[in-house]
């Protein structure tokens, strides 16, 4: 595989690119709210997994490459409780994996 | 009879773009490449397309429409023998036969040397003096097998 | 049904409201004024004798056969050239009028072959009914006369024949190529007796500049114009009227069949997104349903380096459920997926969907919008509220001025762009913004007011200085503006692009075009009467897909031009049913009807209908899936018709992600590139083998009707029901209606969607509900779906893909007329001979530079990969800019695009690459090895006995 082929699905990094790509979008609109316009967009978008891997990146990097909007609303995000229907849904599939301990962080 | 320049598509576009602002500037433009060039060849009719912004097919249909638009170039020297209903009267069946058996070639051809280009045309107007003809831009009439054939075919024939 | 009878009435139907009476054979009737007389008289139930006239096109009045006897008037005027006039007493048969007839008749036959019984058209032949009518019994004549007969046939198209001698000269296929298709590519050639219908300068139909649409088959009276398909079968004996497969305008079709064969598909008149025309696609290129490489029977195998293994549907189906139990047991519940297909019904979508997240219980679905027009879903529903277009087709017919962005219909929409150029040939402005110089900036009778061939990439620029123009120069429609959007948000955007960095003349610096261009076309949109925008991917497949809707959406709503016929945003939606993929809620993040997972009373309502709880997080995208296979974490995927390896960007981590993957199932017609990594394949089926619904971009729901049993055994849907069963979902669905009322029941946008409704009127234009029973023809009348309308503030960021010292040259890529997407289909028929490979367009000098000529080799080089394909020098790319199709596998056009995407909706940024070219000896060594690899994977082992 060639360098930029890695580079490419280097996780962390590929979120960075995207979150930096959502906030650039709202720090250009108007009402001055950017990083809670990139948060909401995140959180309609990404998956669990995604947001798992993010908060990750934050904590072990301090959220390195990240712009400062997209710094602020990956925080805010963060700092938000988990939807209380997930919790219910994750019982009745009963099933358990790796992935699921990340959803019940914030 | 008319000197004409060889084909040529750099002089054709320059005389598309004298006209093409033209009202209905396809006419003028073929009329003045027949006179030009003697012949209207198949290669100018992508070039007007192109420049009229009509499709080949559109400029082919009005070219072959109209036969005085000459798709090769004719003859040093062009036999225009009417061959209408006035002119058969006066004896036109003929004088066509004798043509055609002194050049060798039935009409609407042109002989085998280029001399000349032998066509019918249906009525020149000049049904009192038939049977009439256009040899080259000249008109003729009364044109009966003998002398007078015999003179035009000595013209014609250089 | 028996073959559908149509009626032609003659002439078009007259569009006027004041009416005219007249009597006719002795009856008084009233009838729209501009009404021939033939066509009154048809009305009326009186057919007089017809050759050259046909309601699809404007009266010619060149056969003489319809000719009528007025009182009051000398001579014998022809009925369809004669509009009808007040009091007019008319006589459609008289014995002059017999005799005239019978004249003109005997003069016809005089000069046709007399082999009737032996003749592709005995039996469909409008000279040998109008023969028939005059009561014609001799030819007076003889036939020892001149004559055409040996005329020699032109059979050089694949799926037509040019019969010469059998044809009288009538003109209709001519007028039916200008009229109709726009083309042009017909003319009589000659005079007189000489007169004959000439292709191009009288060539064959193959070298001319013919695109097969079939118009001139359809309009031929006789059998000189003849499929080819009838000359082999003979005439079909029941129609079965259904919708096109191909692209998003979604032609109506009757399929003509002899028991479960197809004789040919005829454009159906009543077709509301078509009335009555094709393309070459829709009309002749069925051919691939009866192809030899069509797979009819289930086959597994455990590695894809393992030939392929014929099992039956029972171990099929079990083997799948039981490998995706095991991996979500194994990887945990988000490490399966599916994607639904674009071409495949509504209710098969749906169902595809509803498997998982009712049987997978996840969110992990997504479709091939996603490649295409995922933004124009987020950004209409952010300024508008729907995520769809506001129009439909026939709303061309009213407008004044054309704005067409990065889209090419005369290639991808083909029977839309035929509607266009009519109207455009009406007086109509046109305003092209695209690299490249399509076929819509200048054709025979076509040309645009304005070209603005801007650089790949600077949409948003360009449109964004377009707005400068119209606010900054007083030419906003202040009205409409105070009255139906939201203030704030309209201020905020007008002071942004007044800003001097947004105006043209700073702009041009990006785009490339003269900043007078830019002004002129702002101007002509603004003034210049009813304004309509219609877009493809020439705008959404960038960085900024989705900041280039809702600039366009800014543009619409600021000239009020949002909310009547003739206006309005219209995205051409790519394929036959990629609308209804989205409205079916194929999303990861919605559910049907464009609700967020994570609304609760949405989910709720599916919860109730379901009987079970919901994942409330959004799934994965594709590329998403993709990404997460190669971390190790997603292991299994359900694709339905959908050849990712060949559609998406960066064929070397589609193919990564494939191969990390552990059951790979496809469900498709053939052994498609993504199948070469597959472990299940499922035959699918053809939409002439299931019934359903297709919506196309008009959001018109038209329905799919079952011509032939399905070759594989069952329709899609059915093998979707086998799976969910097998997973423990109990469904029991019976017909396809059932899936829809479901659809109905939770989709406030299709509450009064049923097939009885849909075999009633035909089709319908959703939202169609209790608010609007008959649908929605044109959106946003009167307020916008979301309220106020809203304009978003479009600050152009240039995309990180940049030309460099290594990759001077930008690639940009697109569709041509014949071939459809990945070519599944269409290379499969007879339209490769018209489009055997990509070839690459390169501007004159670029090609200079690097010593490239006509048909030479190149390599295409890019960061993310190369590939080989043969060069075609041409001035329709600008200096720069370099163009290429993605039809054929062997040139892998998506080894070379790269994975940037649109910051919303990740779609793919294909739009623009930075490339490379430069002389190659032939295919390049990858494109070898991948070749052999993929034939390699396509072995079928014998079958062997169950365990």
């Amino acid at each position: 595989m060639s360098e930029e082929h890695e580079h490419r699905h280097d996780t962390a990094a590929r979120l960075v690119y995207m979150a930096n790509q959502i906030a650039t979008y709202f720090r250009s609109q108007p009402g001055g709210a950017p990083s809670l316009g990139t948060a909401d967009h995140i959180k309609s978008f990404w998956t669990p997994t995604m947001l798992r891997d993010i908060y990750k990146h934050l904590d072990g990097t301090g959220g390195q490459g990240l712009s400062p909007v997209a710094l602020e609303a990956v925080r805010i995000l963060k700092a938000r409780p988990t939807h209380k229907k997930l919790q219910g849904v994750l019982e009745s599939v009963g099933e358990h994996s790796r992935m699921e301990h990340g959803d019940d962080a914030g | 009879m008319a000197s004409y320049e060889p084909w040529n598509p750099q002089r054709a576009v320059e005389i598309i773009a004298q006209h093409a602002d033209r009202e209905g500037a396809l006419l003028p433009i073929l009329h003045e490449l027949q006179e030009t060039f003697g012949h209207v060849p198949d290669a100018a009719t992508p070039i007007l397309a192109g420049a009229l912004n009509l499709s080949r097919a559109d400029v082919h249909g009005v070219i072959t429409f109209y036969h005085d638009y000459r798709r090769k170039p004719a003859g040093r020297h062009v036999l225009k023998l009417c061959r209408a209903e006035a002119c058969q009267s006066r004896g036109g069946d003929a004088v066509a036969a004798d043509v055609a058996k002194r050049l060798g070639v039935p009409i609407g051809s042109t002989t085998a040397d280029g001399m000349v280009t032998f066509e019918a045309v249906y009525c020149l107007g000049l049904c009192a003096s038939g049977p009439a003809a256009m040899v080259d831009d000249r008109i003729v009439g009364r044109l009966t097998v003998g002398d007078r054939l015999d003179r035009v075919m000595k013209d014609v024939r250089g | 049904m028996p073959l559908v009878p149509e009626i032609d009435y003659g002439t078009p139907a007259s569009k006027s409201e004041a009416m005219v009476t007249l009597t006719i054979d002795g009856q008084t009737i009233s009838v729209p004024a501009g009404t021939s007389l033939l066509r009154a008289a048809k009305e009326m139930g009186t057919s007089i004798p017809k050759l050259c006239a046909t309601d699809s096109q404007e009266a010619f009045g060149s056969c003489r056969m319809c000719l009528v006897e007025i009182d009051g008037r000398a001579g014998t005027p022809a009925s369809c050239t004669t509009p009808v006039g007040a009091g007019m007493v008319v006589h459609t048969q008289t014995e002059r009028l017999k005799r005239i007839r019978r004249g003109v008749m005997e003069l016809y036959i005089s000069d046709h072959p007399l082999d009737c019984l032996t003749c592709s058209a005995n039996g469909d032949c409008e000279l040998q009914d109008t023969a028939g009518e005059v009561g014609l019994r001799e030819v007076r004549y003889g036939y020892a006369g001149e004559n055409h007969l040996d005329l020699a046939k032109d059979e050089s198209n694949p799926y037509f024949t040019y019969e010469a001698s059998k044809c009288i000269v009538c003109s209709r296929c001519v007028r039916a190529c200008d009229e109709v298709q726009g083309t042009f590519a017909l003319t009589i050639s000659g005079r007189g007796f000489g007169s004959r219908v000439s292709p191009g300068q009288d060539e064959s139909f193959m070298s001319s500049e013919c695109v097969s649409c079939g118009a001139c088959v359809q309009a031929c009276p006789t059998a000189t114009l003849n499929e080819k398909s009838v000359i082999e079968i003979g005439a079909p004996e029941h129609s079965v009227v259904t919708t096109c497969a191909y692209c998003g305008v979604g032609c109506t079709f009757k399929a003509e069949m002899r028991g479960e064969e197809i004789v040919r598909m005829v454009p159906y008149k009543d077709g509301k997104a078509n009335h009555g025309h094709s393309c070459v696609k829709g009309r002749f290129a069925f051919g691939y349903a009866t192809h030899k490489e069509r797979i009819l029977k289930p086959m597994i195998r455990a590695k894809t380096t393992d030939p392929w293994q014929e099992v039956s549907w029972e171990e099929a189906i079990a083997h799948t459920a039981s490998e995706f139990r095991r991996i979500q047991t194994q990887y945990g519940r988000n490490s399966v997926g599916g994607i639904t297909s674009s071409r495949c019904t509504n209710e098969e979508t749906y169902l595809v969907q509803k498997l998982i997240r009712t049987g997978f219980r996840n969110n992990n679905v997504d479709t091939c919008a996603r490649v295409c027009h995922s933004p124009t879903g987020f950004g209409l529903k952010t300024t508008f509220g729907t995520s769809a277009g506001t129009q439909d087709f026939d709303s061309v017919e009213h407008t004044d001025v054309m704005m067409v962005i990065g889209a090419n219909p005369t290639d991808a929409h083909p029977v839309f762009a035929s509607r266009m150029k009519q109207r455009l040939r009406k007086g109509a402005k046109l305003i092209v913004i695209d690299p490249r110089k399509t076929d819509l900036v200048r054709v025979a009778h076509i040309e645009a007011d304005y070209h603005l061939p801007l650089k790949p990439g600077t949409n948003v620029a360009m449109l964004t200085s377009i707005a400068h123009v119209i606010v900054t120069e007083g030419l906003v429609d202040r009205a409409y503006v105070e009255e139906r959007c939201e203030a704030d948000a309209f201020a905020a955007w007008a002071e942004f692009v007044s800003r001097p960095e947004n105006s043209p003349e700073a702009m041009e610096a990006h785009t490339g075009v003269p900043a007078a261009d830019v002004r002129g076309a702002a101007r002509l949109y603004a003034t210049g009467g009813a304004g309509s925008i219609y877009y493809g991917l020439g705008v959404t497949e960038h960085s900024q897909g989705s900041t280039t809707v809702m600039a366009i959406a800014n543009l619409a709503m600021a000239t009020g031009n949002v909310g009547k016929v003739g206006v309005g945003v219209n995205p051409l939606r790519g394929q036959n049913n990629v609308q209804g993929a989205c409205d079916m809620g194929s999303f990861p993040h919605e559910y049907p009807g464009y609700r967020h997972v994570s609304d609760d009373a949405t989910r709720e309502l599916f919860e109730r209908e379901w009987g079970l709880d919901l994942d409330p997080e959004p799934g994965l995208r594709i590329p998403n899936m993709l990404d997460s296979a190669v971390d190790g974490e997603f292991k299994g995927i359900y694709i339905q018709g959908e050849d990712i390896l060949q559609s998406d960007p960066n064929t070397k981590h589609v193919s990564a992600g494939l191969e990390a993957m552990e059951c790979v199932v496809v469900q498709d017609l053939f052994l498609n590139e993504t199948a070469v990594h597959a472990h299940v394949f499922l035959p699918g089926s053809t939409f002439l083998e299931k019934d359903g619904t297709f919506t196309n971009a008009e959001r018109r729901i038209q329905m799919v009707r079952k011509a032939m049993s399905p070759k594989n055994g069952y329709a899609d849907w059915e093998v979707t029901q086998l799976l969910a069963n097998a997973l423990g979902c109990e469904w029991s669905y019976t017909h396809p209606s059932q899936v829809m009322d479901e659809i109905a029941r939770l989709t406030p946008s299709f509450a009064s969607v049923s097939f009885e409704m849909l075999e009633r009127e035909g089709s319908v234009q959703w939202p169609c509900n209790a608010n609007a029973p008959q649908g929605s023809p044109t959106m946003h009348i009167g307020g916008f779906v979301r309220g106020k309308g809203h304009f978003v503030v479009t600050e152009y960021v240039p995309t990180d893909e940049k030309t460099g010292p290594r990759f001077p040259l930008l690639l940009t890529t697109g569709r041509i007329l014949s071939q459809y997407n990945v070519g599944a289909q269409t290379r499969r028929t007879e339209n490769s001979r018209w489009h055997e490979e990509d070839v690459l367009e390169i501007h004159p000098s670029d090609a200079e530079n690097r010593g490239i000529r006509d048909r030479d080799w190149v390599r295409l080089q890019s960061r993310a990969g190369e590939t080989t394909l043969r060069a075609n020098i041409t001035e329709r790319v600008a200096p720069g800019v370099v163009y290429t199709t993605f039809h054929h596998p062997t040139t892998q056009a998506n080894v070379i695009t790269t994975e940037y995407s649109d910051w919303a909706t990740n779609c793919p940024e294909y739009k623009v690459t930075a490339v490379q070219i430069s002389v190659s000896n032939g295919p390049s060594e990858w494109q070898e090895s991948y070749d052999a690899f993929a034939k390699q994977s396509r072995r079928i082992g014998a079958m062997e006995p169950a365990e």
